[in-house]
């Protein structure tokens, strides 16, 4: 599903550079519930924006199924991320003055849907959440794990092929984390692909590969 | 289109969700588009809306002009009829005086004001009585011009709305037929006159210097103001040398151009400045909108995560822009709307035709665009900068998400120099331009206009044929004057200073012969009664003033001014000397041209507006050129308003059919000649000191923000021993750096706008370094109190809070 070869980013720094992460190779399989660990500064997030195609200041070669993606210009690298990838963010990022149901809605919104359908979509999500009682809620009226709880059913509204989760648990505690993981490996069983950065071996465990990085290499598998 | 509601509709919350931030954005804005508005329904009016004359652009005044001075003034009748006859680029050419007319007849006198005109009068205008006829030229003959039409307004004032067409009234003492009544909405210039009469010129009565008329053309079709300037200058040379006239010329000038007069230049010079005004309210907004975007860095960078294109994201941030934009220009909208109703009163004399001023369609769209412009102005910059979001930097931690501070920071300061550099434009444009308008007022006008008190009295022919029963009438009505409890003095004159116009006569100065054909000297004149200087203030430099035995017994005696004994006797006194001035009136009167004895000299008198040129002058004693129309004037021991009716009643004491008309102060006829000035600097000033307003709203805003970013900073300078005057220090020092780069480039702009300003100016240079740097420093001071606020908040920085919150 997604190919990475020999992927480099660097910063200058001074006459050298500052490598963030070196000649990392990879593929991530169609179902697959991959965990990436490793100390802090180790790249991981850097990793994880480059599969999620938020960065592209890095030299190799990234192929999203049969798409190079490393050839593709900006506006077509978007295009195959809102078709394909989901993202969820340790801090939940809801947007503060938006409801539930609007919170939901955003991503459709950006892709075109009619107004009647984002209406059965964000109406089908709430009810495989079991958040409909929340729909009106604003953010600050919701828990850390609710919060959360929304994030991903965000994220998964586009039906993505793909979620991509940085810490989704790191400021959850540990019953409200426990249930997110349990829902990324109910979607994971659903066929969704996940990836997520992760520094727990807990939330690791959940899935069926690990990945490690250490200074921005790839040390083991 | 779906979501670009759902844009607005999140925009909507935004803004009411932010209710401190919205009220200043929208109020801001409502201040600078309402000014605008209010200077545009002005500039609309005057300037742009389409006349009410057909085809009103082929209609233009054609006055005498100084071909050396570029003065204009009235035509002379036989000026006036060569002109007409020579010209080829007129389809018709009629001229015509304001004249009042007294309705008699119906109980008390009343005074209407009218216009006598000739025939052609109409067809220039494109009028057609909206019942009757307009005159013929049949009727433009004297002996066969007791006719009238009278507007709509009279028609239903005067005489109630009644048949009146074919029926007798009493003008002037003399029965006039009425003919026509004219449409309800016309108005020539601006004013509504309520009684129009043929002129039926007699050219065998006037000189050819003796000049009172104005006059209006029509064009030819096809045939443009220039090229009828061209030609009517051609005729003007043609005729000073036929008639050896010096430096004689006519001037064509299209109708809009001569109706809006001087105020034309200083209202676009006010438009620019409101325009000005809102540009730096647009930058204050911009400025705000970029300090929001460090806290909207989050929420549209989760946008862009989630899926949302560059387009999409400036499009948020747009409509919100835009929102506030039409919200601004809706309130600016109602503030225009007692903005003018306000300008017209603080100044009706600079506004011609202040009631044609309004909000019409065309305004509310103007103000409907500039709200949709403004919107996209201030808007598109933080559009752009917040847009340009770091995804990865989306999905880490909050914590540092800032990473678009820095720009945003820039370009924060860079509005703010704008700011300033634009405010101090305007400040220096309203500093010339009061301090302009201080050294008019300084002006002395020869004559002490406190406590004196005019009204004119125009004695109809039908009842004061003869000369003699004029001059007496002047004589008895300024003797009842005199008598009455609380005035000083009390005069007679013709042209009257900054009354309703002058009136210039040409001369012969004895022993000098004046080559044959030609006019000789010009000079303003004017007839007065004994006791004129004494009540106006002006000083005798030499010899006499007149008295009760200069009359038509006496020996011809003149009084003429400091500029005509300097002009014609330099070095010379002039007491003694003689000139005549031989008007066909005098010949009629004495059979001959009478030669005068110059018995006084007085000082010089502004005519019109204190900034013109002191003009010579010559004065005739009453008793012996009598004069038909003439202003009183009363000085009065204290305050003269209250005399009016005293005077009225004084008069028709003497006549008790005899109306006085445009009873007024003489400080307030001074202070209408100096409106269209005192109109520009006052608003500009007003404009000027919004702009300073909002330029310390837009510093204090920049360095709060400032100072809020840089607090965990302050807190490692004060834990490592920086004191609460180093703190002080630094602050400020950030904040005048802004403001004195913006002053350095503000001044650059000033000395360019005070070259557009240089030909309103009296007396001040445009490049006054007192003003420039009078301005400029009570600009930094203002600036200086703006940022001392933000900065002596971050010297109360605990450092242990600080150094925590991170």
């Amino acid at each position: 599903m997604i190919r990475l070869e020999n992927i480099e980013k660097s910063y200058p720094q001074g006459a050298q550079r500052y490598y963030v992460l070196r000649r990392v190779s990879l593929e991530i399989r169609q179902g697959e519930f991959i965990s990436i660990m490793g100390p802090s500064g180790a790249g991981k997030s850097t990793l994880l924006h480059i599969i999620g195609m938020h960065d592209s200041e890095w030299t190799g070669e990234y192929y999203f199924g049969e798409q190079a993606i490393h050839r593709m210009r900006a506006k077509d690298r978007a295009d195959v991320r809102n078709r394909n990838i989901g993202f969820v963010f340790q801090s939940y990022h809801l947007l503060d003055h938006l409801t539930v149901y609007e919170n939901l809605e955003i991503p459709l919104s950006y892709r075109d849907i009619k107004k009647s359908e984002r209406e059965a979509i964000v109406g089908d999500v709430l009810d495989k959440f079991q958040i409909v009682g929340k729909k009106d809620l604003y953010p600050n009226q919701l828990s850390g794990g609710q919060q959360q709880l929304v994030g991903v059913a965000r994220a998964v509204i586009a039906n993505p092929r793909i979620i991509l989760a940085d810490e989704p648990t790191g400021n959850l505690h540990s019953s409200q984390g426990k249930e997110i993981m349990e829902l990324f490996k109910r979607l994971n069983n659903e066929g969704t692909t996940i990836v997520q950065v992760t520094h727990s071996e807990a939330n690791a465990a959940y899935g069926n590969r690990v990945i490690n990085l250490a200074d921005g290499w790839l040390v083991k598998e | 289109m779906n979501n670009i509601w759902k844009d607005a509709s999140y925009g909507f919350r935004m803004l009411w969700k932010n209710p401190g931030y919205t009220l200043i954005a929208v109020l801001t804005l409502a201040l600078g588009i309402g000014a605008n508005t209010a200077v545009f329904s002005v500039v609309n009016s005057l300037l742009l809306r389409p006349l009410p004359y057909p085809n009103a652009e082929r209609i233009a005044y054609v006055w005498s002009s100084d071909e050396r001075a570029d003065v204009e003034s009235s035509l002379s009748p036989h000026n006036f009829t060569d002109l007409r006859t020579r010209s080829q680029s007129f389809e018709a050419h009629a001229a015509f005086r304001y004249t009042s007319f007294a309705l008699t007849g119906n109980g008390m006198p009343e005074s209407l004001n009218g216009i006598t005109a000739s025939a052609d009068f109409g067809r220039v205008v494109g009028v057609t009585p909206a019942q009757g006829r307009w005159f013929t030229a049949d009727e433009d003959q004297p002996g066969k011009n007791r006719v009238a039409v009278i507007s709509h307004g009279a028609w239903q004032t005067r005489f109630g709305g009644k048949a009146i067409i074919g029926q007798n009234i009493q003008l002037n003492g003399e029965a006039h037929t009425i003919i026509g009544i004219l449409p309800s909405q016309f108005a020539f210039p601006n004013i509504s006159n309520e009684v129009w009469t043929p002129m039926a010129l007699d050219l065998s009565k006037y000189q050819r210097g003796t000049s009172f008329l104005q006059s209006v053309a029509r064009l030819k079709p096809g045939v443009s103001p220039a090229q009828a300037q061209v030609e009517a200058s051609a005729v003007g040379r043609q005729m000073a040398g036929e008639f050896k006239l010096r430096d004689f010329g006519f001037k064509v000038k299209p109708l809009r151009r001569q109706m809006v007069g001087d105020i034309e230049k200083p209202l676009w010079i006010l438009f620019g400045a409101v325009v000005l005004v809102l540009l730096i309210a647009c930058v204050n907004v911009a400025s705000l909108l970029l300090g929001r975007a460090t806290v909207r860095w989050k929420e549209i960078s989760i946008r862009a995560a989630l899926g949302a294109s560059r387009w999409n994201l400036i499009r948020l941030v747009l409509i919100e822009s835009l929102l506030l934009g039409l919200i601004g220009g809706v309130i600016g909208l109602l503030l225009a709307a007692f903005g003018i109703e306000w300008l017209v009163k603080l100044n009706p004399d600079a506004i011609p035709n202040p009631k044609a001023v309004s909000v019409d369609r065309f305004v509310v769209g103007f103000t409907m665009l500039m709200s949709v412009v403004t919107g996209v102005v201030f808007g598109i910059l933080p559009a752009w900068q917040m847009t340009k979001t770091n995804l990865s930097q989306a999905m880490r931690d909050t914590s540092r998400s800032a990473s678009g501070t820095g720009r945003l920071k820039v370009i924060r300061n860079g509005l703010v120099v704008l700011e300033i550099g634009l405010s101090l434009v305007l400040l220096v444009s309203a500093g010339l331009l009061l301090k302009s308008f201080w050294k008019l007022m300084q002006v002395n006008p020869g004559f002490r206009a406190e406590n004196v008190v005019s009204a004119n009295v125009s004695l109809p022919r039908a009842r004061y044929a003869d000369e003699w029963q004029q001059a007496e009438f002047f004589r008895h009505a300024v003797e009842s004057i005199r008598a009455l409890p609380g005035v000083e003095s009390a005069a007679a004159v013709t042209n009257l200073p900054f009354n309703n116009g002058r009136g210039t006569t040409s001369f012969g100065i004895d022993g000098r012969p004046t080559p044959p054909n030609t006019d000789g000297p010009q000079a303003d004149n004017h007839e007065v009664s004994p006791d004129y200087f004494k009540a106006m203030g002006i000083p005798m430099k030499a010899g006499r003033d007149f008295t009760e035995a200069d009359d038509r017994t006496r020996p011809g005696v003149v009084i003429i001014n400091e500029k005509l004994a300097e002009r014609y006797w330099p070095g010379e006194n002039p007491i003694g000397k003689r000139l005549t001035i031989g008007t066909p009136e005098e010949e009629k009167l004495y059979g001959k041209a009478v030669s005068r004895e110059i018995v006084g000299v007085i000082g010089n008198v502004k005519l019109l507006e204190l900034n013109a040129e002191f003009q010579p002058e010559l004065y005739t004693p009453l008793l012996q050129t009598p004069a038909a129309g003439m202003s009183l004037v009363v000085r009065g021991k204290a305050s003269a308003e209250s005399l009016i009716n005293s005077i009225r009643q004084a008069v028709t004491s003497v006549d008790s059919n005899q109306p006085i008309r445009r009873p007024q102060l003489l400080e307030a006829a001074i202070a209408r000649s100096v409106a269209p000035q005192r109109f520009i600097a006052v608003l500009l000033a007003i404009f000027a000191g919004l702009a300073i307003a909002l330029a310390v709203v837009g510093i204090y805003g920049v360095m709060s923000y400032a100072v809020s970013q840089r607090t965990q900073e302050i807190g490692i300078r004060m834990a490592l021993g920086a004191e609460r005057f180093d703190v002080l220090r630094m602050i400020l020092g950030q904040g005048m750096k802004l403001v004195l780069i913006g002053v350095a480039l503000g001044l650059a702009g000033a000395l360019g706008a005070s070259r557009v300003l240089a030909s309103l100016l009296f007396g001040v240079n445009a490049t006054d370094g007192g003003t420039f740097a009078g301005v400029a420093s009570l600009l930094v001071v203002v600036a200086l109190v703006a940022c001392y606020f933000p900065a002596r908040r971050a010297t109360k920085v605990d450092p242990m809070m600080a150094l925590r919150c991170e």
